[in-house]
């Protein structure tokens, strides 16, 4: 009688387990993406803040996307992969003109068109896994 | 004195137990832990590991959050597992059953011999059969597919030896009474032979179910894409560098051969053969 009850509760905690399971990995994606820093990117874009030629390669970025100390700042570059996965990749840049949306900035690791992140819901560090949210 | 060996007898049992259970307790223990706690622990770097602790310095979810909702790799593995395993132990036993059945009491040519060749490749290891298998599956078009692996299990040789053996004990009288009041083979199987074997076929489940779970070697040589391959390789990966998460998989990886365990534990503890003595 006590094995006929173990018997049965073994059967129900199984079925109950294969159907978890079974929901978790067909919304993983979804959950995966929920539970991932939400980040706006804006593309980089060439050119500087009065609109004169540069000698070297010159870049705006917003403010907020720059996390600036003196001359110099931090930004994150996010890249997808082939798989649909975003990551983050931090990169020093030399902050030469600023005005009141953008910086104008050099670096060896920018170039025109990369996405770098400019809001994010939570704090992000280098190789972060995140997830991009379209404007709206 | 008969009290002293007794006493010895279970301090052994209980050091013997302990020793095969070491195992468990240490994955369930590790899975508990923290990724910090579970790395500095199996820290390699000076030829041994630093220390084997059982208890978490902070008891942590972390590793099943990971597994369940940020990996779902280790999910697709876990599943690939189910793919491979279930449809093998369901075309194992039904086919062992049927072919033991014949086997043992049908009457038909070169029987004796043909359940020689079948004892024959019960001997054989399975590292002697896979090349030639590799073979047959890419002549078939079967490479990096599952079939590749449920197919040569669903014909596999033991579960006919292990049934052809409890169907060889249910005596010639009762079927041959039946084939007098006008039963066919089939009711006959059905409705004699199979309630009879009920703890033969629920031990082949057992053991094909955890042969299977546990499969390595098949799909590493027969799938290209790491995607296909089941957790029993994501576990036994130990190049892994995400230790805590695969003590946590190691856990998941066990719940349902355990269940399974328990389900059959009362067929299995009952003799072998259920011989209707009325």
């Amino acid at each position: 009688m006590k094995k006929d009850k173990l018997k049965k509760y073994a059967l129900r905690f199984g079925i109950a387990f294969l159907i978890a399971l079974a929901l978790l990995t067909y919304f993983s994606t979804t959950i995966d993406n929920i539970l991932l820093p939400q980040v706006k990117v804006t593309e980089v874009t060439y050119g500087t803040i009065d609109g004169e030629q540069s000698r070297d390669d010159r870049y705006l970025l917003p403010l907020s996307a720059v996390d600036a100390t003196g001359n110099t700042g931090t930004v994150f570059v996010a890249k997808t992969d082939e798989n649909n996965k975003t990551t983050v990749s931090e990169v020093t840049v030399d902050i030469k003109n600023s005005d009141d949306l953008y910086y104008e900035v050099t670096s060896d690791n920018i170039y025109s068109g990369m996405e770098v992140v400019y809001s994010t819901s939570k704090s992000i560090a280098n190789g972060d896994r995140v997830h991009i949210v379209e404007e709206e | 004195m008969k009290k002293t060996l007794k006493v010895i007898k279970y301090i052994f049992l209980i050091l013997i137990t302990a020793v095969f259970l070491f195992p468990v307790v240490y994955m369930i223990a590790c899975s508990f832990m923290s990724d910090s706690q579970v790395s500095s622990m199996l820290d390699f770097t000076n030829g041994e590991y630093k220390e084997i602790n059982l208890i978490p310095e902070m008891f942590s979810l972390e590793q099943y959050y990971q597994v369940f909702f940020r990996r779902p790799e280790y999910l697709l593995k876990f599943w690939n597992s189910v793919i491979i395993t279930f449809p093998t132990v369901i075309g194992q036993v039904v086919v062992s059953a049927l072919a033991a059945f014949a086997f043992a009491k049908l009457k038909f040519p070169f029987r004796d011999k043909l359940f020689f060749v079948y004892i024959v490749l019960l001997i054989l290891p399975l590292q002697v059969t896979l090349v030639p298998n590799y073979i047959v599956l890419d002549n078939l078009n079967l490479l990096n597919n599952f079939l590749a692996i449920i197919l040569p299990g669903t014909f596999s040789a033991f579960g006919i030896c292990l049934l052809r053996q409890s169907i060889k004990y249910i005596p010639e009288s009762t079927i041959e009474a039946a084939r007098i009041d006008g039963a066919s083979y089939f009711k006959i199987f059905t409705n004699i032979i199979l309630p009879q074997i009920k703890g033969g076929l629920i031990t082949l489940t057992l053991l094909c179910f955890i042969d299977n779970w546990n499969v390595v070697e098949q799909p590493l040589i027969y799938f290209d894409d790491e995607a296909m391959y089941p957790l029993s390789i994501g576990l036994s990966d130990i190049s892994n560098s995400d230790y805590g998460i695969i003590f946590a998989c190691g856990v998941m990886f066990m719940i349902i051969p355990l269940l399974i365990y328990l389900y059959g534990q009362r067929d299995i503890d009952s003799p072998f053969i259920q011989v209707d003595k009325s």
